[in-house]
């Protein structure tokens, strides 16, 4: 049998074998529609698992320092936070919703009134969130001594976390980011100094210690002036 | 075109899938006998394309990019779904027959065609794939080593395997269906 004539049989065979596909085209666009909903839905729920796992780490790291160096390295003020974020996600911030600020701003007093008790420093709050963002959880965690609490706020396509944590003057730890995927800054919180962590993606970290010993920080799907704006709105 | 299509009639992603989406099916079905994992991984690899279009660099290398797309999608299902014919599965090949033919003719056509995908079957993974991108989807060899993310000279050593085979396999075959 000549090659021509063998591979017009295998060609004309499966040819003759294939599906015929039924599905109106209209149909099968909205099922491709879903999926990329669903897609989205699914990247966004690991983008946030992400955050959760990065500012957990965040705060490991600062809990751990303060083990593993226990005379004061740097002075309270001057401490210099290691940070290795390498987090490679890409998160679109979408904040064109409108939040009722009253009604937030009564949901957090709500929640922080509700653990105030048994949290031994002053629950700092947040006066300014970015547009779009509503509160989901104020939740305390406590690990040796120190502890912690976590405000998480989130909007249609982003998260922001906000941490305190209590520390002692012996805390300290230090600070490498990678610079093809981040940019850091000095920033003035009120009379404290900040680290201002800008990624590449659009989200940004933002680091200080308050003169009461408390470590705070912002992170996630925020901008660096948003992230300052929301630092210098606490009280 | 980045995350949101637009599905009007003239747009390139109802014009793709017009165009491509059958021809998906059938390369999933071809590897996995499964109708509707088949559907679902087309659909999926629909969703992923219109997603990632912007990193499509080559405009003509659409078809074998959306190709890729798909096999990174069914892997784990096309290797865990590979198995011989099963019977009932046979209905779903004639449906595409001639309707001019007579019952014999038809008969005859849809044995051959289930005897040249148990042949195909038998193949490789690799060799299958090559096989349906050549025979069926009508590739050129550099564009099915693009999909398959190869050389073209071992899409070439493939072929030429796959093809041997299928010939021992199938030349009395195709005798008698070519005479």
């Amino acid at each position: 049998m000549h090659d021509d004539k063998f591979d017009s049989f295998l060609s004309n065979s499966l040819k003759a074998s294939e599906l015929e596909v039924k599905t109106p085209i209209n149909e099968l666009e909205q099922m491709i529609i879903e999926k990329i909903t669903v897609n989205k839905q699914k990247k966004k729920q690991k983008q946030r698992r992400m955050i959760q796992i990065a500012a957990a780490v965040i705060l490991l790291i600062g809990i751990a320092g303060a083990a593993f160096f226990p005379e004061p390295v740097y002075a309270l003020k001057k401490q210099f936070f290691q940070t290795i974020l390498n987090i490679g996600k890409s998160i679109n911030i979408s904040l064109n919703s409108d939040a009722d600020q009253l009604q937030l701003h009564n949901k957090i007093a709500g929640e922080v009134a509700a653990i105030q008790e048994d949290t031994p420093f002053k629950i700092l709050v947040p006066q300014y969130i970015p547009p779009g963002f509503n509160l989901e959880s104020v939740k305390q965690s406590a690990t040796d001594e120190k502890a912690s609490i976590v405000m998480s706020f989130t909007a249609p396509n982003a998260n922001i976390l906000f941490t305190q944590t209590s520390i002692t003057d012996k805390f300290s730890s230090s600070v490498n980011v990678d610079a093809q995927q981040a940019k850091t800054k000095k920033v003035q919180i009120d009379k404290y100094e900040g680290n201002l962590i800008t990624f590449e993606d659009g989200s940004a970290n933002l680091l200080w210690i308050t003169d009461d010993h408390l470590m705070c920080q912002i992170f996630g799907d925020i901008s660096s002036d948003q992230a300052t704006e929301m630092a210098n709105s606490i009280k | 075109m980045a995350n949101k299509p637009e599905f009007g009639d003239d747009s390139l992603w109802h014009l793709a899938i017009q165009n491509y989406y059958p021809r998906i099916v059938n390369y999933v079905f071809f590897l996995t006998e499964d109708r509707y994992l088949a559907e679902d991984i087309a659909q999926e690899t629909f969703a992923k394309g219109i997603a990632k279009f912007h990193q499509l660099k080559d405009p003509d290398k659409f078809f074998p990019w959306l190709l890729s797309i798909a096999i990174n999608t069914g892997r784990t299902q096309i290797e865990r779904n590979k198995r011989s014919i099963p019977a009932s599965d046979t209905e779903l090949y004639i449906s595409k027959l001639p309707v001019d033919e007579s019952p014999a003719e038809l008969f005859e056509r849809q044995e051959t065609a289930t005897l040249v995908l148990k042949a195909i079957r038998e193949l490789s993974h690799q060799e299958q794939q090559v096989t349906i991108m050549r025979y069926y989807l009508d590739m050129k060899e550099k564009d099915i080593a693009f999909a398959l993310g190869v050389t073209t000279g071992t899409v070439k050593k493939q072929l030429f395997r796959a093809r041997s085979k299928l010939y021992n396999d199938l030349h009395q075959l195709s005798e008698s269906v070519g005479d």
